[in-house]
């Protein structure tokens, strides 16, 4: 039986980053006081956030109402366990990121870097509130804070590549958000309310017609284009222009996995996975998610940039988790809402690796990064061990939620059964992108003999690399670290019972 | 072990001992095709994305002479092949005069990015602490 909590400990979570963003910019001119405000501020939220965990794991929901806006509208924040995965991922990782900016930020002696900061936390603040949004309004509000407060990170640079970019990212992510108010709009319209109810809001069926119900999910897909599904994709390579730590943010923190939770809230949540077989949603969001998982993985073979590449094995990642959570069977939802955690691990260190290549020896293209591996052996081994997460190889979180999406499609049956062929052909392209990395870092010889002067990047950013890449092979032996694995089996509960 | 994880890692197998026999990476070809028509697809969809949007922009400034303007130019289309060159340039100096209502650009004060994303910013802080103002003080 579950037992709503009131409580204050979400609103000191989600007002963590919110505070300190306004410490950073009073201690502007100390950076040594701003970055140490950032950290303390990430650890604190990790630790309110994570204390939340056993009192969720007892099957309980943590509520905190503020005002209400409209009838059956409330703006407050309600933690259950899945957005409690999601939080305690954006939470733990902001620590590693911001540890990782302090040494890319110095090194590169960026400008701006309080701006940077202050953004960042906000961008934080927005994700949070994402995770612990109690209904479609809340979370549009902290949808929209996380978009314009990541448009200046994005355009971090200011060349007439990063404006243009951001400019491309504004006008894809408002354009969403549109999207987004309209399908809130519509299903407060057809049930009057917008609240997240575990198998989704009972009179929604009964209000709507079989094919306002389908315009209305598509509404919702286009709402949520920050899960970066295509044809709406082409934002995310070209953002690839912000510093690192904000392409780590955006493709493994934030942005997109706040696209795929929305996703997951309506189908889950809003829909229920009975409603959403009913009318046939499932089979044809597992289309578009396979149409984006092949395609982006061709494209990602075509790109020698390596953070462009790692920005199409994003698409194609969080199609994986659009796709398992279209199966709307128990392994399938499973493997979707565990890959939020997993992707967000082994993405993280990617980027951070690419970062610290770019850091330590300014190359950008993975044809100039022969031999590179042998001065840089942590940041290659860690860039390995995230790549083979990527292509679902053990020992790695990959593994695990690969098995899960095959036996997912499995457990579906009917017309599902012959997708886990299509998983072996993209785990195959994810193979022939990313081993050739690999293969160029530690077996091919520089044409010019090499940079001697190349060593591994700065200690601030060796760690973040290290704990990440460490943690990506931990989830294989033990998921249930940060209770990722018993959340989520508390989230299914909810939603379909016990396994079938 | 399902069948699926066995042809992975045989793919995985093949592909180090292709690697290792002929210093190659296995399938160019495919390669070759995303690089080469894959791509250009791509950037035709997104270069014409991009005038769509565009389009949409240019349309907004000023709807009602944007509408003209595009009624006059199909109709040079269709009238252009069959009247005189002097009627032809007669009709261009006509739509030159038209877009001139258009506006091409607006003067705009321009601040620097952290100070515009700041105020708005600020504009949402404003609108939360007044909704939550008037919740608290509601009866």
């Amino acid at each position: 039986m579950t037992a709503t909590i009131e409580s204050m400990q979400p609103t000191f979570a989600i007002m963590c980053p919110a505070i300190v963003s306004i410490l950073i910019l009073l201690f502007g001119k100390w950076p040594n006081i701003r970055e140490s405000w950032t950290l303390i501020a990430a650890i604190a939220q990790f630790l309110i956030v994570i204390s939340m965990a056993p009192v969720i794991l007892a099957g309980n929901i943590i509520e905190c109402t503020f005002f209400t806006m409209l009838p059956g509208v409330d703006f407050g924040f309600s933690v259950d366990a899945f957005g409690l995965i999601f939080a305690i991922t954006s939470s733990f990782l902001w620590i590693l990121v911001s540890l990782y900016s302090i040494g890319y930020m110095r090194s590169l002696n960026e400008h701006a870097q309080t701006r940077f900061y202050f953004f960042f936390a906000l961008a934080i603040f927005g994700a949070v509130g994402i995770a612990m949004s109690g209904n479609l309004f809340t979370m549009f509000i902290f949808y929209e804070i996380l978009t314009v407060s990541t448009y200046p990170l994005v355009a971090h640079e200011q060349t007439p590549v990063a404006l243009a970019a951001g400019r491309k990212y504004l006008a894809y992510l408002l354009t969403s958000g549109t999207f987004f108010l309209a399908a809130i709009v519509l299903t407060y319209y057809f049930s009057g309310t917008t609240d997240f109810v575990n198998g989704g809001i009972p009179n929604l069926a009964s209000e709507a017609s079989r094919a306002a119900l389908m315009v209305l999910f598509v509404i919702f897909l286009l709402g949520f284009m920050k899960a970066a599904w295509m044809p709406f994709h082409s934002w995310l390579p070209t953002a690839m222009a912000a510093p690192t730590p904000v392409s780590a943010l955006l493709h493994a923190v934030a942005v997109v996995k706040a696209g795929v939770f929305g996703i997951i809230r309506v189908v889950c949540y809003i829909y229920g996975v009975d409603l959403m077989s009913a009318l046939g949603l499932g089979l044809a969001l597992v289309c578009l998610a396979t149409f984006t998982l092949i395609v982006a993985n061709l494209f990602a073979l075509a790109q020698d940039n390596l953070k462009r590449r790692l920005a199409y094995s994003t698409i194609n990642q969080l199609s994986l988790i659009i796709f398992g959570v279209a199966l709307l069977s128990y392994e399938g939802i499973e493997g979707a809402m565990m890959h939020i955690p997993f992707h967000g691990f082994m993405k993280i260190t990617l980027f951070m690796c690419a970062g610290a290549i770019m850091v330590a020896s300014g190359k950008k293209n993975i044809s100039e990064m022969a031999g590179i591996g042998k001065k840089m052996p942590v940041t290659m081994i860690a860039f390995t061990i995230g790549a083979l997460g990527m292509c679902a190889l053990p020992p790695t979180a990959g593994y695990i939620t690969h098995h899960l999406f095959v036996h997912g499609c499995e457990e579906a049956g009917g017309s599902m059964t012959i997708f886990p062929y299509i998983l072996l052909i993209v785990a195959i392209l994810d193979v022939m992108y990313f081993f050739p990395i690999i293969y160029t870092a530690f077996f091919k010889k520089s044409k010019d003999g090499g940079d001697r002067r190349i060593q591994e990047a700065p200690i601030f950013m060796l760690i973040p690399i290290a704990i990440t890449a460490t943690v990506s092979i931990i989830f294989y032996f033990y998921p249930d670290l940060f209770y990722i694995s018993d959340l989520v089996h508390t989230a299914i509960s909810g939603l379909m019972g016990g396994h079938p | 072990m399902m069948i699926d994880e066995i042809l992975m890692y045989a793919f995985v197998v093949f592909w180090v001992a292709w690697v290792a026999v002929s210093k190659k990476e296995p399938g160019r070809w495919l390669i070759r095709f995303c690089e080469g028509p894959l791509t250009t697809f791509a950037t035709f969809i997104d270069w014409n994305v991009g005038r769509m949007a565009g389009f949409f922009v240019w349309f907004s400034r000023n709807p009602a002479a944007a509408l003209s303007i595009k009624g006059e130019e199909m109709k040079l289309r269709v009238e252009i092949p069959g009247v005189t060159p002097e009627k032809a340039a007669e009709y261009e100096r006509e739509l030159e005069e038209l877009r001139k209502r258009q506006p091409v650009g607006e003067p705009m004060v321009r601040l620097n990015i952290g100070t515009a994303m700041l105020l708005v910013l600020l504009f949402i802080a404003l609108y939360l602490i007044t909704i939550l103002i008037r919740g608290w003080l509601a009866p």
